[in-house]
């Protein structure tokens, strides 16, 4: 039996798409997130499919003062984490982000200070036990911010930067921390042939490969390396209209 | 969650209909937007209009796909709505435990195959789903969660298996899966030269083989008209595995699709190889149990077959004579069927509008569907109704309301339920609109 992953924001697609592949891999889960009722059928369901240890407990990504509390009370219940997957976001109401400050202000602190600030934690026990790995669902527009989202992709652009220095920071012990950014979701009954957007269940389970593999920071789909970097050298007032 | 305007087709290509859908992901979303004339769906593998909603909404519910709990002394599984019966198949044959019920695809949610009440090549042994199904929770039009089985509210539960979704939206239920030997199948591919030995084999066999299923050519139109190749398979005991085989609960991958090697087999050509091969040396081998159940359906999974237009004919007659006279028909007429499969059928369950009861049962599917070949089928619907045979409705996309009122003998009872528990009629699809499945108002 291979050592537990704590998820948090569990209630996600794509978190739950990698807690399935997770658990097919042989690990214990931890689910967290603010949806109890929903985690504990995902609980039951793994519990079901793969014969593995899954709990389940509220974590708010808001509430920063509970957030150590949370990780503390989760080690005593696992005894020993492997690694944390980072899973919570908010992208709702981009539009009313613009006016609406109250709206920015609780992107940013979802997407990125209660990011940070559960993540610190997360590190400080990694780091004393010199092993463990930290994976972090960012996005591909924290790269390069275009008119129609850039709240979110600001905040998640600070989370990918923190993460950067977050993998210095723990260069010389034995933690690697993972940035994955995210291109393009799909969201349709179909199966879409496009190479620029995939399904929640494809990305989940590559982020659980991801663990196996050597790179640090990973796109999902691999195509949006490419655009972002290609949108990057744009001249501005063509980035401007997109 | 939010409704996306898309267009959706039946399985076949054949109906196009203007829906906007949801896919929501937790149970507490299907309640939150909750509208008007709205369907479930599950994962779209149904040749008709049941699951199509023109202008609508369509809920799709294949993201709700949890197992909530097996209790492994009775094999009573309780799980949602959207959960695959490929999912069961993977999880719980190396188990030991399986659904007895294998219709000719796996790709079906248990909500849909409560809806239609699917039933297997296994039908005369085993029955039809409902037969395992002991409780289901429905969503009603006034929002409510009612929890109904064959003692709680049988009225709904009955209209409900085989309703179409008519009723409500089922989000959870209870089945009941039965041990298993082992997760092994004796398979026997027996030729038949003409439609006379096909019957008299599905007579012979009928009491040995659990599993009985024609596969009939009907594409030849020369001498060889009506031959079939008959799979028969049973499961085998522990005793009757070879040594190799050390694991009686090896667990079988899903097999992914191949469509154009399946697609090939669908040839006339593909045919007669196989079946001077059946002739020749009869096949008699051990195989796992979802390469079984699995095979020569995947075919129409392909982006091959996704680009034609396919029309899906499903019927049942008590005589011999009807099946024997439609294919005359289809024969006289010179209109080839591209998958041509005929199952014996036992005794009926208490559906109302479930589609099995005894006699034989034959499933077509036409390739590019016309105006001629509509002609073709409506002539058939009578030809059926003389023989008192039935259309399945979870196929169809075409029959008329004056002969489905003839052949579904219990639609009062079904209407007297759909006045009770939807009586504003807030499920309607593109059948219900079609065959009139609608509450009478006052």
């Amino acid at each position: 039996m291979h050592k537990p992953i704590l998820i948090l924001g569990a209630s996600s697609s794509i978190a739950k798409a990698a807690a399935k592949s997770f658990a097919s891999q042989g690990h214990a889960i931890y689910l967290a997130g603010r949806d109890l009722l929903d985690m504990e059928r995902i609980a039951a369901d793994l519990k079901i499919r793969y014969n593995v240890e899954v709990s389940y407990g509220y974590f708010c990504a808001h509430d920063y003062q509970s957030h150590k509390k949370f990780l503390l009370q989760v080690i005593k219940h696992t005894k020993e984490l492997e690694g944390v997957l980072l899973a919570f976001g908010n992208k709702k109401d981009q539009k009313k982000a613009f006016n609406d400050f109250s709206i920015a202000l609780n992107q940013i602190q979802v997407n990125y200070v209660g990011a940070c600030s559960i993540l610190s934690h997360c590190a400080d026990y990694f780091a004393d036990k010199n092993k463990g790995f930290i994976i972090a669902i960012s996005s591909a527009w924290g790269d390069i911010c275009l008119k129609n989202d850039y709240i979110y992709g600001s905040a998640k652009g600070g989370l990918t930067l923190y993460l950067q220095g977050l993998r210095a920071r723990l260069h010389k012990t034995g933690v690697r921390v993972i940035t994955i950014k995210l291109g393009k979701i799909s969201s349709s009954l179909f199966p879409s042939y496009s190479q620029l957007q995939a399904s929640p269940e494809w990305i989940g389970s590559q982020i659980a490969k991801s663990v196996h593999q050597r790179k640090n920071v990973i796109f999902l789909p691999s195509i949006w390396k490419y655009i972002i970097q290609a949108a990057k050298l744009l001249p501005k007032p063509i980035l401007y209209k997109l | 969650m939010s409704y996306h305007r898309t267009s959706l087709t039946d399985w076949g290509n054949f109906l196009n209909a203007e829906c906007s859908v949801a896919i929501p992901e937790k149970n507490n979303n299907i309640l939150a937007h909750y509208h008007t004339n709205l369907i479930a769906r599950g994962l779209g593998r149904s040749f008709g209009d049941s699951a199509l909603n023109h202008r609508h909404q369509v809920i799709s519910m294949h993201k709700l796909n949890r197992f909530l709990a097996f209790d492994a002394q009775t094999g009573v599984l309780q799980a949602e709505a959207g959960v695959k019966l490929a999912d069961i198949a993977e999880v719980f044959l190396s188990k030991g435990w399986h659904l007895p019920i294998v219709p000719e695809t796996k790709w079906i949610t248990l909500g849909g195959a409560v809806a239609n009440d699917v039933h297997g090549a296994n039908h005369p042994a085993a029955g039809s789903f409902s037969r395992y199904v002991l409780r289901l929770e429905i969503l009603l039009s006034d929002g409510s969660l009612i929890r109904c089985s064959r003692s709680q509210h049988p009225d709904l539960f009955w209209a409900t298996v085989g309703g179409l979704g008519l009723l409500g939206i089922i989000t959870c239920l209870e089945v009941q899966l039965l041990p298993l030997s082992s997760s092994f199948i004796k398979q026997s591919i027996l030729p038949a030269s003409n439609l006379e030995e096909t019957f008299e084999i599905f007579e012979r066999k009928s009491t040995h083989h659990t599993y009985l299923k024609a596969w009939l050519d009907s594409k030849n139109f020369g001498k060889y008209h009506g031959r079939s190749l008959i799979t028969c398979g049973s499961h085998i005991s522990l005793g009757e595995l070879p040594n190799t085989m050390k694991d009686p609960f090896a667990s079988g991958k899903v097999p992914s699709h191949m469509p154009t090697i399946s697609y090939m087999q669908q040839t006339s050509l593909g045919y007669a190889y196989r079946f001077q091969e059946a002739k020749k040396r009869p096949e008699n081998k051990i195989i796992h149990a979802t390469n079984f159940f699995y095979d020569g359906h995947s075919w129409n999974e392909g982006w091959l077959y996704r680009r034609k237009k396919w029309l899906s004919y499903h019927c049942v007659s008590p005589h011999k004579t009807g099946i024997s006279e439609i294919l005359h028909i289809l024969h006289k007429e010179r209109r080839p069927a591209h998958q041509a499969i005929l199952t014996k059928l036992g005794a009926s369950s208490d559906g109302l509008l479930s589609f099995p009861s005894p006699g034989y049962s034959l499933s077509l599917i036409f390739c590019k569907p016309d105006g001629k070949l509509l002609k073709i089928l409506n002539h058939l619907d009578n030809l059926l109704l003389d023989y008192e045979g039935k259309i399945y409705l979870g196929k169809d996309s075409r029959i008329s309301y004056p002969a489905f009122q003839k052949m579904y003998s219990r639609l009062p009872e079904w209407m007297a339920a759909k006045n009770k528990y939807d009586p504003n009629g807030h499920f309607s699809s593109d059948l219900s609109r079609r065959l009139r499945l609608e509450p009478i108002r006052a």
